[in-house]
Protein backbone atom coordinates (compact mmCIF):
# COMPACT_ATOMS: atom_id res chain seq x y z
CA UNK A 1 0.00 0.00 0.00
CA UNK A 2 0.84 3.71 -1.13
CA UNK A 3 2.82 5.76 2.17
CA UNK A 4 -0.47 8.37 1.09
CA UNK A 5 -2.94 5.55 1.01
CA UNK A 6 -1.63 4.09 4.40
CA UNK A 7 -1.77 8.02 6.15
CA UNK A 8 -4.80 8.67 4.96
CA UNK A 9 -6.63 5.13 6.36
CA UNK A 10 -4.33 6.40 8.99
CA UNK A 11 -6.33 9.21 9.68
CA UNK A 12 -9.56 7.87 9.23
CA UNK A 13 -9.09 5.82 12.27
CA UNK A 14 -9.51 2.68 9.14
CA UNK A 15 -5.90 0.56 9.79
CA UNK A 16 -6.36 -2.64 11.92
CA UNK A 17 -4.04 -2.50 15.69
CA UNK A 18 -1.12 -4.44 13.96
CA UNK A 19 -0.51 -1.86 10.61
CA UNK A 20 -2.21 1.13 13.06
CA UNK A 21 0.86 0.33 15.39
CA UNK A 22 3.55 0.29 12.43
CA UNK A 23 2.38 3.14 11.12
CA UNK A 24 2.64 5.06 14.68
CA UNK A 25 6.28 3.58 15.08
CA UNK A 26 7.63 4.75 11.69
CA UNK A 27 5.93 8.09 12.47
CA UNK A 28 8.14 7.84 14.94
CA UNK A 29 11.39 6.82 13.96
CA UNK A 30 10.92 8.19 9.76
CA UNK A 31 11.21 11.81 9.56
CA UNK A 32 10.29 11.47 5.52
CA UNK A 33 7.18 9.87 6.62
CA UNK A 34 6.32 11.82 9.29
CA UNK A 35 6.93 15.03 6.46
CA UNK A 36 4.88 13.03 4.40
CA UNK A 37 2.18 12.95 7.02
CA UNK A 38 2.21 16.79 7.51
CA UNK A 39 2.47 17.83 4.00
CA UNK A 40 -0.83 15.35 3.29
CA UNK A 41 -2.82 17.54 6.85
CA UNK A 42 -1.12 20.77 5.52
CA UNK A 43 -2.74 20.41 2.18
CA UNK A 44 -6.32 19.10 4.05
CA UNK A 45 -6.37 22.18 5.79
CA UNK A 46 -5.44 24.49 3.53
CA UNK A 47 -8.48 22.80 0.83
CA UNK A 48 -10.91 23.21 4.07
CA UNK A 49 -9.78 26.71 4.91
CA UNK A 50 -9.97 27.94 0.92
CA UNK A 51 -13.61 25.92 0.70
CA UNK A 52 -16.25 28.20 -0.71
CA UNK A 53 -19.11 28.60 2.01
CA UNK A 54 -21.98 30.26 -0.54
CA UNK A 55 -22.32 31.28 -3.88
CA UNK A 56 -23.12 34.99 -4.57
CA UNK A 57 -25.47 36.49 -2.46
CA UNK A 58 -29.31 35.78 -3.14
CA UNK A 59 -28.83 32.79 -4.48
CA UNK A 60 -32.13 31.01 -3.33
CA UNK A 61 -33.96 33.77 -4.53
CA UNK A 62 -32.19 33.04 -7.82
CA UNK A 63 -32.77 29.41 -7.69
CA UNK A 64 -36.95 30.13 -7.05
CA UNK A 65 -36.86 32.21 -10.30
CA UNK A 66 -35.47 29.89 -12.35
CA UNK A 67 -37.63 27.05 -11.07
CA UNK A 68 -40.69 29.85 -11.94
CA UNK A 69 -39.38 30.65 -14.83
CA UNK A 70 -39.18 26.78 -15.98
CA UNK A 71 -43.08 26.03 -14.66
CA UNK A 72 -44.26 29.04 -16.40
CA UNK A 73 -42.45 28.05 -19.98
CA UNK A 74 -43.51 24.26 -19.31
CA UNK A 75 -47.16 25.85 -19.09
CA UNK A 76 -46.27 28.20 -22.21
CA UNK A 77 -45.22 25.23 -24.04
CA UNK A 78 -48.60 23.00 -22.82
CA UNK A 79 -50.75 26.31 -24.52
CA UNK A 80 -48.54 25.96 -27.74
CA UNK A 81 -49.10 22.49 -27.90
CA UNK A 82 -52.85 22.85 -27.88
CA UNK A 83 -52.41 25.32 -30.12
CA UNK A 84 -50.49 23.49 -32.62
CA UNK A 85 -52.94 20.56 -32.64
CA UNK A 86 -56.37 22.74 -32.64
CA UNK A 87 -54.66 24.35 -35.48
CA UNK A 88 -54.45 21.02 -37.27
CA UNK A 89 -57.77 19.29 -36.31
CA UNK A 90 -59.69 22.55 -37.55
CA UNK A 91 -57.83 22.17 -41.61
CA UNK A 92 -58.62 18.60 -41.57
CA UNK A 93 -62.80 19.47 -40.29
CA UNK A 94 -62.56 21.95 -42.83
CA UNK A 95 -60.98 19.77 -45.20
CA UNK A 96 -63.43 16.88 -44.58
CA UNK A 97 -66.59 19.37 -44.91
CA UNK A 98 -65.34 20.37 -48.10
CA UNK A 99 -64.82 16.63 -49.62
CA UNK A 100 -68.47 16.12 -48.17
CA UNK A 101 -70.00 19.31 -49.59
CA UNK A 102 -67.84 18.61 -53.32
CA UNK A 103 -69.43 14.77 -52.83
CA UNK A 104 -73.09 16.15 -52.33
CA UNK A 105 -73.16 18.80 -54.79
CA UNK A 106 -71.71 16.75 -57.34
CA UNK A 107 -74.20 13.88 -56.15
CA UNK A 108 -76.78 16.48 -57.33
CA UNK A 109 -78.65 15.61 -53.62
CA UNK A 110 -82.35 15.99 -54.09
CA UNK A 111 -82.35 19.57 -56.24
CA UNK A 112 -82.98 23.22 -54.80
CA UNK A 113 -80.60 25.32 -53.96
CA UNK A 114 -76.91 25.51 -54.18
CA UNK A 115 -76.88 25.42 -50.45
CA UNK A 116 -79.00 22.85 -50.34
CA UNK A 117 -77.19 21.28 -52.70
CA UNK A 118 -73.73 21.28 -51.26
CA UNK A 119 -75.21 20.28 -47.53
CA UNK A 120 -77.28 17.11 -48.71
CA UNK A 121 -80.48 18.58 -48.28
CA UNK A 122 -83.49 17.28 -50.11
CA UNK A 123 -85.84 20.42 -51.49
CA UNK A 124 -88.38 21.01 -48.94
CA UNK A 125 -91.59 19.97 -50.77
CA UNK A 126 -94.49 18.33 -49.89
CA UNK A 127 -93.96 15.76 -52.04
CA UNK A 128 -89.67 15.08 -50.65
CA UNK A 129 -91.02 14.83 -47.28
CA UNK A 130 -93.76 12.15 -48.04
CA UNK A 131 -91.00 10.57 -50.20
CA UNK A 132 -88.58 10.96 -46.96
CA UNK A 133 -91.38 9.87 -44.37
CA UNK A 134 -91.71 6.51 -46.57
CA UNK B 1 -36.13 25.91 16.73
CA UNK B 2 -35.17 24.54 13.45
CA UNK B 3 -37.95 22.40 11.15
CA UNK B 4 -36.58 19.49 10.25
CA UNK B 5 -35.81 18.80 6.80
CA UNK B 6 -38.57 16.03 6.06
CA UNK B 7 -41.33 18.92 7.23
CA UNK B 8 -39.74 20.91 4.94
CA UNK B 9 -39.38 18.35 2.31
CA UNK B 10 -42.96 17.85 2.91
CA UNK B 11 -43.90 21.09 2.72
CA UNK B 12 -42.00 21.67 -1.02
CA UNK B 13 -44.13 18.94 -2.09
CA UNK B 14 -47.37 20.38 -1.15
CA UNK B 15 -46.30 23.39 -3.24
CA UNK B 16 -45.09 25.75 -0.12
CA UNK B 17 -42.47 27.49 -2.04
CA UNK B 18 -41.11 29.24 1.22
CA UNK B 19 -40.08 25.63 2.42
CA UNK B 20 -38.20 24.91 -0.53
CA UNK B 21 -36.31 28.27 -0.40
CA UNK B 22 -35.60 27.61 3.43
CA UNK B 23 -34.35 24.20 2.05
CA UNK B 24 -32.20 26.05 -0.50
CA UNK B 25 -30.40 28.27 1.70
CA UNK B 26 -29.76 25.00 4.42
CA UNK B 27 -27.76 23.62 2.03
CA UNK B 28 -26.33 26.18 -0.33
CA UNK B 29 -23.12 25.86 1.97
CA UNK B 30 -22.44 22.30 1.73
CA UNK B 31 -23.53 22.65 -2.75
CA UNK B 32 -21.19 25.64 -2.93
CA UNK B 33 -18.33 24.21 -1.32
CA UNK B 34 -18.83 20.67 -3.58
CA UNK B 35 -19.48 22.77 -6.74
CA UNK B 36 -16.57 25.01 -6.46
CA UNK B 37 -14.98 22.91 -5.45
CA UNK B 38 -14.98 20.90 -8.68
CA UNK B 39 -15.39 23.62 -11.14
CA UNK B 40 -13.87 26.67 -8.85
CA UNK B 41 -16.01 30.00 -8.89
CA UNK B 42 -17.71 31.61 -11.31
CA UNK B 43 -20.76 31.52 -13.69
CA UNK B 44 -20.50 27.26 -14.64
CA UNK B 45 -20.56 26.66 -10.90
CA UNK B 46 -23.69 28.87 -10.09
CA UNK B 47 -25.06 27.44 -12.93
CA UNK B 48 -24.54 23.60 -11.71
CA UNK B 49 -25.58 25.17 -8.16
CA UNK B 50 -28.61 26.08 -9.16
CA UNK B 51 -29.48 23.17 -11.51
CA UNK B 52 -28.51 20.87 -8.60
CA UNK B 53 -31.10 22.17 -6.14
CA UNK B 54 -34.03 22.33 -9.35
CA UNK B 55 -33.09 18.92 -9.70
CA UNK B 56 -33.84 17.95 -6.15
CA UNK B 57 -37.30 19.97 -7.03
CA UNK B 58 -37.93 18.04 -9.26
CA UNK B 59 -37.35 14.28 -7.69
CA UNK B 60 -38.98 15.53 -4.49
CA UNK B 61 -41.82 13.19 -4.92
CA UNK B 62 -39.41 10.48 -5.48
CA UNK B 63 -37.18 11.28 -2.95
CA UNK B 64 -37.54 8.60 0.19
CA UNK B 65 -35.01 9.52 2.74
CA UNK B 66 -32.66 6.47 2.09
CA UNK B 67 -29.87 8.74 2.02
CA UNK B 68 -29.43 11.73 3.83
CA UNK B 69 -30.56 14.92 2.26
CA UNK B 70 -27.19 16.61 2.23
CA UNK B 71 -25.27 13.45 1.02
CA UNK B 72 -28.34 13.30 -2.02
CA UNK B 73 -27.43 16.92 -2.89
CA UNK B 74 -23.70 16.50 -3.28
CA UNK B 75 -24.53 13.13 -5.60
CA UNK B 76 -26.59 15.23 -7.68
CA UNK B 77 -23.62 18.18 -7.17
CA UNK B 78 -20.78 15.78 -8.19
CA UNK B 79 -22.74 14.25 -11.37
CA UNK B 80 -23.51 17.75 -12.73
CA UNK B 81 -19.40 19.16 -12.01
CA UNK B 82 -18.43 16.22 -13.56
CA UNK B 83 -20.76 16.47 -16.67
CA UNK B 84 -19.88 20.24 -16.74
CA UNK B 85 -15.91 19.52 -16.40
CA UNK B 86 -16.67 17.54 -19.47
CA UNK B 87 -18.24 19.79 -21.44
CA UNK B 88 -15.73 22.23 -20.79
CA UNK B 89 -13.02 19.55 -21.96
CA UNK B 90 -14.51 19.48 -25.07
CA UNK B 91 -14.62 23.22 -25.29
CA UNK B 92 -11.27 24.08 -24.47
CA UNK B 93 -8.41 22.32 -26.72
CA UNK B 94 -5.42 21.47 -24.93
CA UNK B 95 -2.12 22.04 -25.59
CA UNK B 96 -0.79 19.94 -22.43
CA UNK B 97 -1.64 16.04 -23.47
CA UNK B 98 -2.73 14.76 -20.59
CA UNK B 99 0.36 11.95 -20.20
CA UNK B 100 2.76 14.99 -20.30
CA UNK B 101 1.08 16.52 -17.12
CA UNK B 102 0.95 12.75 -15.24
CA UNK B 103 4.21 12.06 -15.91
CA UNK B 104 6.44 10.86 -13.20
CA UNK B 105 8.35 13.85 -11.91
CA UNK B 106 11.39 13.28 -8.68
CA UNK B 107 9.50 12.90 -5.42
CA UNK B 108 8.93 16.31 -3.66
CA UNK B 109 8.49 17.19 0.05
CA UNK B 110 6.47 20.48 0.44
CA UNK B 111 7.50 23.25 2.59
CA UNK B 112 4.24 24.32 4.57
CA UNK B 113 4.81 28.44 5.05
CA UNK B 114 3.54 30.77 7.39
CA UNK B 115 0.50 33.02 8.19
CA UNK B 116 1.35 35.61 5.72
CA UNK B 117 1.31 33.47 3.22
CA UNK B 118 -2.11 31.46 3.94
CA UNK B 119 -4.12 32.92 1.54
CA UNK B 120 -1.60 32.82 -1.53
CA UNK B 121 -0.86 29.00 -0.14
CA UNK B 122 -5.03 28.39 -0.58
CA UNK B 123 -5.07 29.97 -4.07
CA UNK B 124 -2.32 27.95 -5.26
CA UNK B 125 -3.91 24.65 -3.64
CA UNK B 126 -7.10 25.33 -5.67
CA UNK B 127 -5.13 25.88 -8.82
CA UNK B 128 -3.28 22.61 -8.11
CA UNK B 129 -6.79 21.04 -7.42
CA UNK B 130 -8.08 22.49 -10.72
CA UNK B 131 -5.18 20.81 -12.69
CA UNK B 132 -6.00 17.35 -11.28
CA UNK B 133 -8.51 15.01 -13.45
CA UNK B 134 -11.80 14.90 -12.91
CA UNK B 135 -12.10 11.82 -10.88
CA UNK B 136 -9.30 12.44 -8.75
CA UNK B 137 -10.88 15.88 -8.56
CA UNK B 138 -14.40 14.71 -7.15
CA UNK B 139 -12.51 12.66 -4.19
CA UNK B 140 -10.39 14.92 -3.09
CA UNK B 141 -13.49 17.86 -3.13
CA UNK B 142 -15.76 15.08 -1.53
CA UNK B 143 -12.80 13.55 1.31
CA UNK B 144 -10.98 16.76 1.99
CA UNK B 145 -13.19 19.52 1.65
CA UNK B 146 -16.93 17.93 1.97
CA UNK B 147 -15.67 15.71 4.89
CA UNK B 148 -17.15 12.67 4.23
CA UNK B 149 -15.70 9.22 4.76
CA UNK B 150 -13.51 7.35 2.11
CA UNK B 151 -16.89 4.92 1.99
CA UNK B 152 -19.89 7.26 2.14
CA UNK B 153 -17.42 9.02 -1.16
CA UNK B 154 -17.59 5.49 -2.64
CA UNK B 155 -21.30 5.04 -2.31
CA UNK B 156 -21.90 8.83 -3.65
CA UNK B 157 -19.38 8.01 -6.63
CA UNK B 158 -20.76 4.43 -7.24
CA UNK B 159 -16.95 3.25 -7.09
CA UNK B 160 -15.41 0.37 -4.98
CA UNK B 161 -13.38 1.90 -1.47
CA UNK B 162 -10.18 1.05 -2.78
CA UNK B 163 -10.49 3.03 -5.85
CA UNK B 164 -11.61 5.90 -3.96
CA UNK B 165 -8.22 5.48 -1.62
CA UNK B 166 -6.28 4.79 -4.35
CA UNK B 167 -7.10 8.24 -6.63
CA UNK B 168 -7.09 9.98 -3.45
CA UNK B 169 -3.87 9.28 -2.43
CA UNK B 170 -2.27 9.99 -6.00
CA UNK B 171 -4.15 13.16 -6.05
CA UNK B 172 -2.70 14.12 -2.89
CA UNK B 173 0.87 13.07 -4.15
CA UNK B 174 0.00 14.99 -7.28
CA UNK B 175 -1.05 18.36 -4.97
CA UNK B 176 1.66 18.07 -2.94
CA UNK B 177 3.76 18.13 -5.94
CA UNK B 178 2.38 21.09 -7.69
CA UNK B 179 2.67 22.86 -3.94
CA UNK B 180 6.48 22.08 -4.10
CA UNK B 181 6.81 23.24 -7.75
CA UNK B 182 5.34 26.30 -7.51
CA UNK B 183 7.09 27.33 -4.05
CA UNK B 184 10.35 26.72 -6.51
CA UNK B 185 9.55 28.41 -9.30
Amino acid sequence: MDDRELLIRYSEGDLPDEELARVEERLNSEPGFRSKRESVEEIATLLRQGAAGSFEPFFAARVVARLRKADSSAAEGMYEALRWIFARVAVACVVVMLAIGAYSALEGGYGGSVVDSVMGLPEATLETALALGG
Amino acid sequence: MSVSDQVLIDRSRAGDERAFRDLVERYEPRVAATVIGMLGPGDEAEDVGQETFIRLYRALDRFRGDSSLGTYLTRIAINLSLTALKKRKRRISRFVSQDETERDRPEASWDPRGELERKDDIRRVRGAVERLAPNHRAVVVLRMIDGYSTREAAEILGVPVGTVMSRLARAMERLEKDMKESDDG
